[in-house]
């Protein structure tokens, strides 16, 4: 499975948390699904791991 | 072809003949009584530029006989007297401005120009020419649908992939970069550099909007300083506003300006009114996209935790059902136990003195027949020698001896004849 993007990911913790709020989760179920949120979120941190600003300059390339 | 020798001097009757400075003159003196207050004019200026603390450009205008021009001249002196009535009317004169001018006209005798001396200039009608040209332009893309084509657009959940328009090195540029900077967010920007003002600005910008629409930007934004109304003029252009309209990409302005909203600010997806705002709005939405996997994730914990706890108040509630049905069935069979004892010791004796009266009665029947309490009463039983009973006379015959049994002990006697006497 490839990676999610930061709004796949987001989708996918606001998923497990509805199926959370279920009455009927199962308790089997649960770690992994945790397990799974933690991964996400992880993920999403990673994406917005604090770097400096880059600038790359479009040049040359511009419509007239 | 020979020529008369005239005599120059305007005294002379005849066709009067000026010297050169002599008709630059009179030609001035006839502009002066001619336009006697000067002079208001009207057109777009062209050729714009600074020289020796004066400035200088032409009037323009299309006309059925191609386009008419009239040099212009504004002396630094009136340039410093004018500079307050434009800056309170944030303009600023530059090329492709329609103005109103008041000056008197000159033919400058070293060029043999004629030109028109500035000395006043009526903002309100640039102004209104720029809000007509701004309205038609608003109610055109209103009509072609533009006006919010770009606002209906939605930027990225995380908008780090940032194109900017802007001048590079101004302080624009510095006031978003160091602003994106501060965030310590990984913003990767895809910068074009453009100039903001001057005739190729709006082909620059618009160009640059195309670029980036085309590089995968999740945002783009346009930014300049502050500055004259005028000096946004790019910024009111159709071939701009046409370009935010038709950009793939959210489009956000930050053109410096705190009162005036140029037309692009009204096609953009997003106008901030300054290059930091616009920075600053950027950090916001990527800060509210990062609070959301973690609002998420709490919330996700949170729930599994009361998953949990309620899968184990559930399995103490049974635990303690079950106990407590086994707590009862045990104390009920010891009850009942209980009871069958203390019916046991209630009722035993009873049974036993019934079961002694029982054999009492038992016993005196059994009593009753015993043969030594008959004998005792007189009864006796009579055998023969052979031990055999005599229950009737035909048990015995004459002279059989017979062994009577009394309760004292035993007679020995002899049986008789019927008729015999003993």
């Amino acid at each position: 499975m490839s990676e999610p993007t930061y709004a796949e990911a987001v989708a996918e913790l606001e998923a497990i948390l509805v199926r959370l709020e279920r009455d009927d989760v199962d308790v089997d179920h649960l770690a992994e699904q945790v397990q799974r949120a933690a991964v996400l979120l992880r993920l999403c941190r990673s994406k917005l791991a604090a770097a400096k600003v880059e600038i790359e300059a479009v040049l040359g390339d511009v419509d007239d | 072809m020979s020529q008369p020798a005239l005599d120059l001097d305007l005294d002379d009757l005849g066709d009067p003949t000026y010297s050169v400075a002599e008709l630059a003159d009179a030609v001035n003196q006839v502009l002066r009584r001619g336009f006697r207050d000067g002079v208001w004019v009207r057109g777009e200026i062209e050729g714009y530029q600074l020289r020796g603390g004066h400035v200088w450009f032409s009037l323009g205008e299309d006309g059925d006989r191609g386009r008419a021009t009239l040099p212009v001249v504004l002396f630094g002196g009136t340039a410093a007297r004018l500079r307050p009535l434009l800056v309170r009317h944030r303009l600023r004169l530059r090329d492709g401005l329609l103005v109103r001018i008041h000056g008197r006209l000159d033919l400058y005798a070293p060029t043999g120009r004629l030109s028109l001396v500035m000395d006043g200039l009526d903002p309100t009608f640039t102004l209104g020419q720029m809000a007509a040209d701004r309205d038609q332009l608003l109610r055109t893309l209103v009509a072609e649908g533009l006006l919010d084509r770009n606002r209906r657009l939605r930027v990225p959940l995380l908008p780090l992939r940032v194109g900017l328009v802007a001048s590079a090195g101004s302080a624009a540029w510095h006031d978003l970069v160091d602003e994106l900077g501060r965030s310590g967010l990984p913003f990767h920007l895809l910068a074009v550099d453009v100039r903001v003002q001057g005739a190729t600005a709006a082909a620059e910008v618009a160009g640059a909007l195309r670029t980036l629409g085309r590089r995968g930007c999740d945002v783009i934004a346009v930014v300049r300083g502050g500055g004259a109304r005028s000096d946004l003029a790019a910024f009111d252009t159709e071939v701009v506003a046409r370009a935010i309209a038709a950009s793939p990409v959210p489009v956000l302005t930050g053109l410096g300006h705190e009162i005036d909203r140029s037309v692009a600010d009204e096609v953009a997806h997003t106008a901030l009114k300054t290059p930091t705002a616009c920075a600053t709005h950027l950090v916001e939405l990527v800060r509210a996209a990062q609070q959301e996997p973690e609002r998420l994730w709490t919330a996700v914990s949170a729930r599994a935790a009361q998953r949990l706890d309620a899968a184990e108040r559930r399995l103490r509630s049974v635990s303690q059902g079950v106990e407590r049905a086994g707590r009862s069935a045990e104390a009920g069979a010891t009850r009942r136990l209980d009871v069958a004892t203390a019916r046991l010791r209630e009722r035993a004796p009873a049974a036993v003195g019934r079961a002694e009266r029982v054999l009492d009665v038992l016993a005196v029947r059994t009593g009753a027949l015993d043969p030594a309490r008959a004998m005792a009463r007189g009864w006796s039983i009579t055998r023969r020698l052979d031990g055999t009973l005599v229950r009737s006379p035909a048990d015995a015959a004459p002279g059989d001896v017979l062994v009577t049994s009394v309760a004292g002990g035993t007679v020995r006697s002899r049986a008789l004849d019927d008729e015999e006497t003993p």
